[in-house]
């Protein structure tokens, strides 16, 4: 498992300092590629860290390989991990609406919430599910680092907890559109 | 067979043929296929922490009304921050990746001005939240919102936005006279946390303001800041942002206000007015040269003008952004001179219009206008006997108003007509509103007449009630005269037609048949048509006020050979 910033100051008290949110999302740019996006943002929404990668494409012996969880493959082992290995500040979740992020909570060691159109549910979801908020109509399914035991059940009931706060201040699919704008803006002005 | 044959036969050895077929692989032909496990190149942009940690504690006001986690699509407030998000969008002239970042990471307006921390006192419209927007990452703009759309609380709120998130320390607004008051009334409604102090006294007490007030937002008059120009020399610090409200104020860039305003160091230079061309392009240069100097001038194009402005100067009219505004209806009432009224204009512009044609190429633009003013004022009050067509509309209009609990603002351009009016009106208890109400006394006026029903009429002149004013508790307005700009007689209704009017604003503009004030009338609507031309997309920009040629042309006059002279301007307004 990667080591990540959440680990990295684990000696925090979590429940004293402000909550943090990741927010993740890839990026698809005609002709160049992938470019992943991490923001984190405080649970006012606004913003502390931002992290996106260059464009990343796969290669035909990547795809064959791959085949179906070529996705699953990019999202998360080369973009995710990447990114969130860049977090300076510990996330206390990381919140993503693509449903291959959710293979992410086995390599990183934050909750991962996967949102999704509750009319469309995915089914082959990770099979680490901890929970579901029903946000109107978004599911939201929880992914915890590991286990059943008590003690991350009160963890998984603390995000769920963190998850329903943030909502009173930003929509809950809001960030992901900021982090689009700034891939956009980033790959313009590098253009 | 014999028994020993059959045992023979069983000893026999066996003979067998073995072929023996080697099963080890052929060498196989590997072919590897590259997955590189490339180390991404990521970018990173930190941004300040805005938050305490005493910011995390949940506000008692968004908790849910109900303990389950499941928020109910109908939710009332969900809804609402769903319906628009209002970004801040990264102007052009800020160009390091890092800066546009963090103005499009920024969450929507909706959202920030929604938290608990940057409570409004009302929910603003969504062509504000554009406007806060605007000028927040702006260092120079112009918000030329026409009047009564919330140039103010505009202004207000991303100067309380700045202050918040560190952006800016110190500000400097600057505003006409009359209106200090009103913009500490709006500060204190929307930033009751930011401390304001209006810088005032003696010279000893506005120096103390100007070197050793902490005060984050210092609010000074126009004719105070020229009076202290000396100042803003020593000052060693420079202001982050100094605002002028009613911006049309530094149009003339050789005037002392203009000059004395320009001087003083600033990081962003922001200017609000409802009218950024009041009279002609100079005006908008004028302007231009506080904001962003050597942006435009006079010699450019309008569709050059245009694309250099455009993205400094934010216009939206009422028409475009309220649908739900209360109608203006425009009443001009063609009223016929009373008799006595009749034999004195036509005595006074006949002997002055002979005395100006006798004068040749002497005549000035000063002698026309004399004449003007002076039968001017004879359609409001014929100067002997008192008698006034104007005054008889006007007290049966009042009669009406005050018996259905109504309020109405009279204007006129002077402070005598007002009076006269006064005088003539007593039941319906006017109250006067002009340049000779000390400034001290005004806003008492201003409140007994919001408050008290026997106060039914507001007698204002247009150079201390055209501005900045907040009356849109009165349903009717009377242009008693008419001035020379049309936009300064727009900024007079729209005192009253303005964001929570109480219902439809009646304007009713009084004119005298076959007179002067005809005359000019004509001239002026030609003009008011083409209002906002150099915003718009189309047309050619024009002087919106009287010209000279407007002005000799008012009795048919011809232009004099010789250049002409003229104290100040050679436009009349």
């Amino acid at each position: 498992m990667e080591q990540t910033a959440s680990q990295s100051d684990s000696d925090e008290s979590s429940a004293n300092r402000v909550k943090r949110f990741g927010f993740l999302s890839v990026v698809e740019i005609e002709n160049l590629g992938h470019c992943g996006g991490l923001l984190i943002l405080t649970s006012k929404g606004r913003p502390i860290e931002f992290h996106c990668t260059a464009p990343v494409s796969t290669n035909r012996a990547q795809s064959i390989l791959y085949g179906k969880t070529l996705n699953n493959f990019l999202f998360c082992d080369q973009i995710g991990v990447a990114l969130c290995e860049k977090a300076k500040v510990a996330m206390d979740v990381v919140l993503a609406t693509q449903p291959e992020f959710a293979e992410l909570s086995s390599e990183i060691s934050t909750p991962v919430a996967v949102i999704e159109n509750a009319k469309h549910p995915q089914n082959n979801l990770s099979n680490t599910l901890s929970g579901i908020i029903k946000i109107a109509d978004r599911d939201v399914r929880l992914f915890q680092p590991s286990g059943q035991s008590d003690a991350e059940q009160a963890a998984a009931k603390q995000t769920e907890s963190m998850i329903l706060d943030f909502i009173k201040t930003v929509p809950l699919t809001e960030p992901f559109e900021r982090i689009e704008l700034a891939i956009k803006e980033a790959h313009t002005v590098a253009a | 067979m014999p028994h020993h044959d059959w045992n023979q036969e069983l000893n026999s050895p066996v003979f067998m043929e073995i072929d023996s077929q080697s099963m080890a692989p052929a060498e196989t032909a590997v072919f590897s296929l590259a997955i590189p496990n490339r180390r991404l190149r990521i970018s990173s942009y930190d941004f300040a922490e805005p938050e305490s940690k005493s910011d995390a504690k949940p506000n008692s006001a968004f908790q849910p009304s109900k303990k389950s986690t499941e928020l109910n699509a109908s939710d009332s407030k969900f809804k609402k921050r769903s319906q628009s998000r209002t970004r801040i969008a990264p102007p052009k002239d800020v160009v390091r990746l890092s800066d546009r970042l963090f103005y499009l990471l920024q969450p929507p307006l909706e959202a920030l001005l929604d938290s608990s921390t940057l409570e409004l006192p009302f929910v603003p419209f969504d062509f504000q939240y554009s406007g806060v927007g605007f000028l927040f990452p702006r260092h120079a703009a112009i918000l030329a919102d026409e009047m009564g759309l919330g140039k103010t609380m505009q202004a207000i709120t991303s100067i309380r936005m700045l202050l918040r998130c560190g952006h800016v320390r110190n500000v400097l607004l600057i505003c006409p006279k009359p209106l200090v008051t009103n913009w500490q009334r709006e500060f204190a409604l929307w930033a009751p946390e930011v401390p304001v102090s209006a810088v005032s006294g003696k010279q000893a007490k506005r120096s103390w303001h100007w070197h050793n007030d902490p005060t984050p937002v210092k609010i000074a008059n126009y004719e105070m800041v020229v009076r202290d120009a000396h100042v803003f020399a020593e000052l060693q610090d420079e202001f982050d942002i100094v605002a002028l409200d009613e911006a049309q104020r530094i149009k003339n860039k050789s005037s002392a206000t203009s000059k004395t305003i320009r001087e003083i160091k600033r990081r962003r230079s922001w200017a609000l007015t409802g009218t950024p061309i009041e009279n002609s392009i100079e005006d908008l240069v004028g302007i231009f040269e506080f904001v962003s100097p050597n942006t435009i001038h006079s010699e450019m194009t309008p569709r050059e003008i245009r694309n250099e402005v455009n993205e400094f100067v934010l216009r939206r009219t009422k028409d475009e952004v309220l649908d739900d505004m209360p109608p203006k209806l425009i009443r001009d009432t063609e009223l016929n001179l009373s008799t006595e009224q009749q034999i004195t204009y036509e005595q006074a512009e006949t002997e002055g219009v002979v005395r100006l044609n006798e004068m040749g190429n002497g005549i000035t633009i000063k002698h026309v206008f004399e004449l003007v003013l002076r039968l001017k004022q004879i359609c409001n009050f014929d100067p002997a006997t008192g008698s006034s067509s104007k005054l008889e509309l006007l007290q049966s209009d009042l009669e009406e108003v005050s018996a259905s609990g109504q309020k109405a603002i009279v204007f006129s351009q002077w402070v005598k007509s007002i009076d006269q009016i006064a005088e003539k009106i007593p039941q319906y208890n006017p109250l006067c509103f002009h340049g000779r109400i000390p400034s001290s006394k005004r806003d008492a006026v201003l409140e007994e007449f919001k408050q008290s029903p026997d106060r039914h009429v507001l007698l204002m002149s247009y150079g201390a009630g055209s501005v900045g004013l907040n009356l849109q508790f009165c349903r009717y307005v009377y242009l008693f005269d008419r001035w020379w700009n049309p936009a300064v007689e727009d900024q007079a209704i729209n005192r009253a037609h303005r964001i929570g009017a109480a219902g439809s604003v009646t304007v009713t503009r009084m004119l005298m048949s076959g007179t002067i004030e005809q005359r000019i009338h004509e001239v002026l609507e030609a003009k008011r048509q083409l209002f906002n031309e150099i915003l718009s997309e189309s047309g050619e920009p024009s002087s919106r006020g009287l010209s000279k040629d407007d002005i000799f042309g008012l009795f048919d006059l011809a232009m004099p050979q010789k250049k002409i002279e003229n104290g100040s301007s050679s436009k009349a307004a």
